[in-house]
């Protein structure tokens, strides 16, 4: 590698802005680095150092020196225009940073360097190369590695012009490069990039709940506060918040009277008797025969009746466009053209007329025979007259006397009246109660509507006839005793029932699904379908043999 | 666990969040209309401003109110037993909408804003955040030290609250067990945390040592479901359902953060009743064995040791140290049948509560002194609770108990496949017969339950009986065995034609061969026959009078019958029927007829009983 140019990649730096840039050593070469325990980095004439940038290379000094391994990564702070050249004592590695900017071109990459010192440094390793001190194993550990002991203090600090950013990275740099240096295990084997430590945080157990160690009823669980300072114990509650409101009675209410476990029916015994079982059964037959019919129903509503069609989009556009005058048009166009189905239409309107004339006909028949009895009714006289206001008048009085006669009997019966009347009311009083009763514990039972969703209850549990086990061994548990937690708290109006279930669906956890493109598809079912008409022809064809 | 949000209020939500963020001091529940703030009338009420419009608020108002998520909001609302209600009227609550809106009361929501436990859910979301900080910076020290000041929360006050009296928490256990006994079952995966799991099953097994030691159970039931029982403790009857030993099938439709935010409630509660429920009956709580010559205790320790000796108080197998001085006072239970059966046949409702006391006697020590063994394959964990609730012993292999398959002392052996080798000295039934002996609070015959046999019909113990309803064969079988009188439970045609083939023998009267004194009968006239008897012959002898007369007949009587009347009314006549009539009562009635009585109490005082 002696005297030889290192052309570092810029494509470390370029993604990060053109700042920069990551060297990697890379000590393959001939000579290679192997039994350099440490490396200082030259720059130049005079400093040595890694890091720096270009306004320091301009003027020639060094920024710091830095001391690193073999294997550790160089990291720059590179700019446009920059050309650095490490100096491993004799041994000169160039590296030339492209420019990593906007600028590609020579010309503008040497405009503000002062490539001197360079050319001269150059020409001396050439010279040294000539006069035969090429190799570093050749030379003492004294004449390789310069103890740096000055303290020069006139020198800038390279860390002030940078941001707090690139001096976090930079700190974080130094502090790796201080690391102590592992030795190298085998020559062959390539120097790996040590990876960050990962902290491996082991979590503590969460603190376990133990067993109850009181009795709740017996404990007083009330803060205790010093009463007798009042205003202490005053500002005490209000800072604490322990001024309670009192506890509303609803909140102990029960919001529905529903068993907390609804008890099993007999028939949904694993081993159940006959009887029990088929009246269980058939009472699920017939809700589901309901769910059926209800199903039924709405199928039907939505069917067309028998004589009904659904409106063609013609008739449509007629029923919309009447009364607009554009329908008559129409007609007067058609009307204008050959007319050839207008007598079969003819033909066929002629038998209705025909009993359309009937009909009237029968009406006027029927009015006269009405007339003729209307003639026939003459006018009343007026002993006809008085006769039926006296009959009238007769009848009234005799009503009028029969209910005050009604009246007046009823004194006898007041006994069996009031008794009738005890009677209904009691009878009233009791359905009243009844009704009463039944409204509050349906009112008590029902479900309430939370939530947008529509509830939903488990489908009732059973087994078939046939499937019923002989054992319990073979018992195959029917439903879902979680859902059926869950559903109970909804039946019991304690949650709401949401609106979707497909909230509750997993998000976020990838599936593979496996899709058949079309194209193969097509030639797939293209291939079945061939085969299908190939074998239905050797079908045939061995009939015909036949 | 899923975030999102129970109903449809998911558009809403985020924007009431941001809302809530933004204006916290600004309280939207009181607000005001801007035509109020400036009319001069501020004692106008408007629409919307009183009635149950105030009293309700939505849930979205409530979170703004709370400051609160709405998963914590539905946290709070289940910790603290609050729940949605619903309005009479929804349009005069939401503002004219009849939407299927989510609303709390008012008075709910006020005092859910006191409750200090909210201050731990946003000590939480702190916690959490620094959590995260820490793990992102790679801050071992911090991010342990966080851990171990992660913000935690009693619910005993709570607990207290919701249930004043020992009692109420009693009567609330059916819910906490069946969800225990559910969260029990699970496996412990990621979804829910390890820890729940582990405290229901221990609250599980502890309840089940508190049922064995009082001897509570009073029924059970095998369904297709899973296995129910019933309990009696201190008075309350207590239902809970336990799935059978198979793998949980899918879960669908379930929101596991609500389910485990009951359980972990119900899980507080548990412990606080075990713990009283224990001192009850003269348990050491937290429970323990003695083994050997020491006593072994749970106290929370992770090693393998400390697994096994779980397991070994857990198993059901081996009854829990009691404190010194309590005996065991079951063991020592005589059923005193006959001997209070005679003193008692008098009075009826005393023998039938007698009767009670003795089969609840009865099935404490329905198994006493006999040993179980529990083959493979069948129920052991129910079996073991069921028999050693009523009396028994109980092994199986592997069990913490010294009893071992061969041993003399095993009465029954508990078979669920036909058995290839039996042993003489005891008897093989079919685990139905440990079910049905409980419910029938007897000791069943066993040779129905024989291994192979096909077993009678498990029936339900829940089926009360009433007269006219049907009642199986066995049923009736089980109830004649118990002394009762069946004939009201016999369907109808059934016994009625019994009973009148018996009836039909009549008891012939013998005549007394010569001279003999037979008491006489007092002879009763009944006057109304006599009235009858002369009314009929009137009326044939009005038949007989021909049609001319009978005209004049009908007048006659008419005339009769005017006159009566008239009479009456005539007021001189009135008054005297009134001197004549006062001397009897019924003119009272007459003269001021009783009014129905209104009941009082007519205002419904009906408390409604649970309903199925």
């Amino acid at each position: 590698m002696l005297g030889q140019t290192l052309r570092v990649g810029s494509g470390y730096g370029r993604h990060e802005g053109g700042q920069l840039g990551t060297v990697l050593l890379d000590d393959d070469g001939p000579g290679g680095l192997e039994g350099c325990a440490h490396v200082v980095c030259r720059l130049g004439k005079v400093g040595r150092t890694a890091v720096c940038d270009n306004r320091a290379l301009q003027r020639g000094k060094c920024a710091r020196s830095l001391t690193c391994s073999a294997h550790n990564i160089f990291r720059f702070f590179c700019f446009p225009r920059f050309i650095a050249v490490f100096a491993l004592n004799s041994l000169f590695l160039t590296g030339n940073f492209e420019d990593m900017g906007k600028t590609t071109k020579k010309n503008n990459w040497r405009k503000g360097t002062k490539v001197g010192d360079v050319e001269e440094v150059l020409a001396k390793s050439n010279f040294d190369q000539q006069a035969g001190q090429a190799t570093v194993s050749a030379r003492s550990n004294d004449e390789l590695f310069v103890v740096d002991r000055e303290a020069r203090e006139e020198l800038p600090d390279p860390m002030e012009n940078l941001t707090h950013k690139k001096k976090a990275i930079l700190e974080r740099i130094m502090k790796r490069v201080d690391e102590p240096i592992p030795e190298p295990k085998a020559a062959a084997k390539k120097p790996t990039i040590p990876k960050a430590k990962k902290t491996i945080i082991k979590r503590k157990e969460p603190k376990k709940a133990e067993a109850a160690k009181m009795d709740l009823w017996t404990t007083d669980l009330e803060p205790k506060i010093d009463l007798n300072d009042a205003d202490g114990a005053r500002i005490y509650k209000e800072t604490l918040k322990l001024t309670r409101v009192k506890q509303p009675r609803t909140v102990l209410a029960k919001p529905s009277l529903l068993r907390a476990v609804a008890l099993p029916d007999a028939g949904a015994s694993y081993n159940p008797d006959v009887d029990d079982y088929s009246e269980f059964v058939s009472r699920l037959v017939e809700d589901e025969k309901r769910v059926i019919k209800k199903d039924e129903k709405e199928r039907r509503r939505k069917e067309l009746k028998p004589g009904q069609k659904m409106i063609t989009a013609e008739e449509y556009r007629r029923e919309m466009l009447e009364g607009l005058g554009v329908l008559e048009e129409e007609k007067k166009d058609a009307e204008e053209e050959p007319v050839t189905a207008a007598p079969a239409a003819a033909a066929v309107d002629e038998p209705m007329e025909e009993a359309a004339e009937a009909g009237k006909k029968l009406k006027k028949a029927n009015k006269a025979g009405e007339k003729l009895e209307n003639e026939k009714a003459l006018p009343k006289t007026k002993k006809q007259r008085r006769k039926e206001r006296e009959q009238e008048l007769a009848s009234r009085k005799k009503s009028k006397m029969q209910t005050q006669k009604e009246l007046e009997q009823s004194v006898f019966k007041v006994k069996k009246l009031a008794r009738e009347v005890r009677e209904e009311e009691s009878a009233r009083e009791a359905a009243l109660k009844i009704k009463r009763e039944h409204r509050a514990i349906a009112k008590a039972t029902r479900r309430k509507r939370h939530g947008k969703g529509t509830f939903e209850d488990n489908m009732e549990e059973f087994l078939l006839a046939e499937e019923l086990p002989s054992s319990m061994r073979q018992i195959n548990p029917q439903g879902c005793i979680v859902s059926e937690r869950f559903k109970s708290y909804q039946k019991r109006n304690m949650i709401p029932v949401p609106l979707e279930e497909a909230q509750w669906k997993k998000k976020g956890r990838l599936r593979y699904k496996i899709k058949e493109e079309r194209q193969s598809k097509e030639v797939r079912s293209n291939w079945a379908r061939s085969c299908v008409s190939n074998r239905s022809i050797r079908s045939t064809s061995t009939i015909v043999s036949r | 666990m899923d975030d999102t949000v129970l109903d449809g209020e998911r558009n809403t939500l985020g924007e009431s969040d941001r809302v809530g963020g933004l204006n916290l001091p600004h309280d939207t529940l009181q607000e005001r209309s801007e035509h109020e703030q400036y009319s001069p009338m501020v004692n106008q009420k408007r629409k919307g401003e009183q009635g149950a419009a105030v009293n309700f608020v939505s849930r979205k108002k409530a979170l703004i109110k709370l400051q609160l998520s709405l998963n914590d909001f539905r946290r709070l609302c289940i910790l603290k037993g609050v729940y949605p209600h619903e309005p009479n009227n929804r349009k005069k609550v939401q503002n004219g909408s009849s939407e299927r809106k989510i609303l709390y009361l008012l008075k709910d929501i006020k005092f859910l804003a006191q409750e200090p436990i909210i201050n731990q859910f946003r000590n939480y979301k702190v916690f959490l955040r620094k959590l995260n900080h820490a793990k992102a910076k790679r801050e071992a020290e911090k991010y342990t030290k966080i851990i171990d000041n992660k913000p935690q929360y009693q619910l005993d006050r709570i607990v207290k609250e919701r249930y004043p009296t020992f009692s109420s928490a009693i009567r609330e256990l059916d819910d906490a067990l069946c969800l225990c006994f559910v969260f029990a079952r699970f496996p412990r995966t990621k979804q829910l945390d390890t820890n729940l799991i582990n405290e229901c099953q221990r609250l599980t097994a502890e309840f089940m040592h508190y049922c064995i030691e009082a001897r509570a159970v009073t029924n059970t039931f095998v369904s297709i479901k899973g296995i129910y029982y019933q309990a009696e403790i201190l008075g309350e009857k207590i239902t809970w359902l336990v799935a059978h030993d198979r793998g949980l099938p899918v879960v669908k439709q379930v929101d596991w953060a609500v389910l485990s935010t009951f359980a972990e409630f119900y899980v507080a509660m548990l412990s606080f009743v075990m713990f009283r429920l224990y001192q009850s009956v003269g348990l050491v709580y937290p429970p323990s064995i003695v083994s050997g010559e020491q006593t072994v205790t749970v106290e929370g320790g992770e090693d393998e040791d400390d697994e096994e000796i779980k397991e070994k108080i857990y198993s059901l197998a081996k009854p829990l140290l009691k404190k010194t001085g309590v005996e065991s006072f079951y063991y020592n239970f005589q059923i005193d049948n006959d001997d209070n059966m005679d003193n008692f046949d008098a009075v009826e409702a005393e023998e039938e509560l007698q009767r009670k006391l003795n089969e609840k006697k009865a099935l404490k020590v329905l198994f006493s002194g006999s040993t179980f063994w529990l083959n493979r394959e069948t129920p052991k964990e129910s079996l073991a609770f069921l028999i050693r609730s009523c009396g028994g012993k109980v092994g199986w292999d592997g069990a913490p108990v010294d009893i071992k398959e061969d041993a003399d002392s095993i009465t029954y052996q508990i078979v669920d496949r036909p058995m290839k080798s039996t042993n003489i000295g005891r008897i093989y039934v079919q685990p139905q017969f440990v079910y049905d002996c409980v419910n029938a609070r007897r000791r069943l015959p066993t040779s129905l339950y024989a291994p192979g046999a096909s077993l009678p019909p498990h029936l339900s113990p829940f089926h009360a009986e009433r007269a006219g309803d049907y009642v199986p064969v066995e049923r009736l079988e089980e109830l004649r065995a118990q002394g009762k009188d069946v004939t009201n439970y016999v369907t109808v045609d059934h016994v009625v034609s019994e009973e009148k083939k018996q009836k039909k023998p009549k008891v012939v009267k013998k005549k007394a061969e010569g001279l003999a004194v037979t008491p006489g009968q007092m002879h009763k006239v009944n006057q109304q026959r006599i009235i009858n008897l002369q009314g009929e012959a009137n009326k044939m002898r009005e038949l007989m009078i021909p049609k001319k007369q009978q005209r004049l007949y009908q007048k006659l009587k008419k005339g009769l019958k005017r006159t009566r009347t008239e009479v009456i009314h005539h007021p001189t006549f009135l008054h005297i029927t009134s001197q004549a009539l006062l001397s009897q009562r019924s003119v009272l009635v007459w003269t001021r007829p009783r009014l129905p009585q209104w009941s009082s109490n007519s205002t419904l005082l009906f408390r409604p009983s649970v309903v199925q």
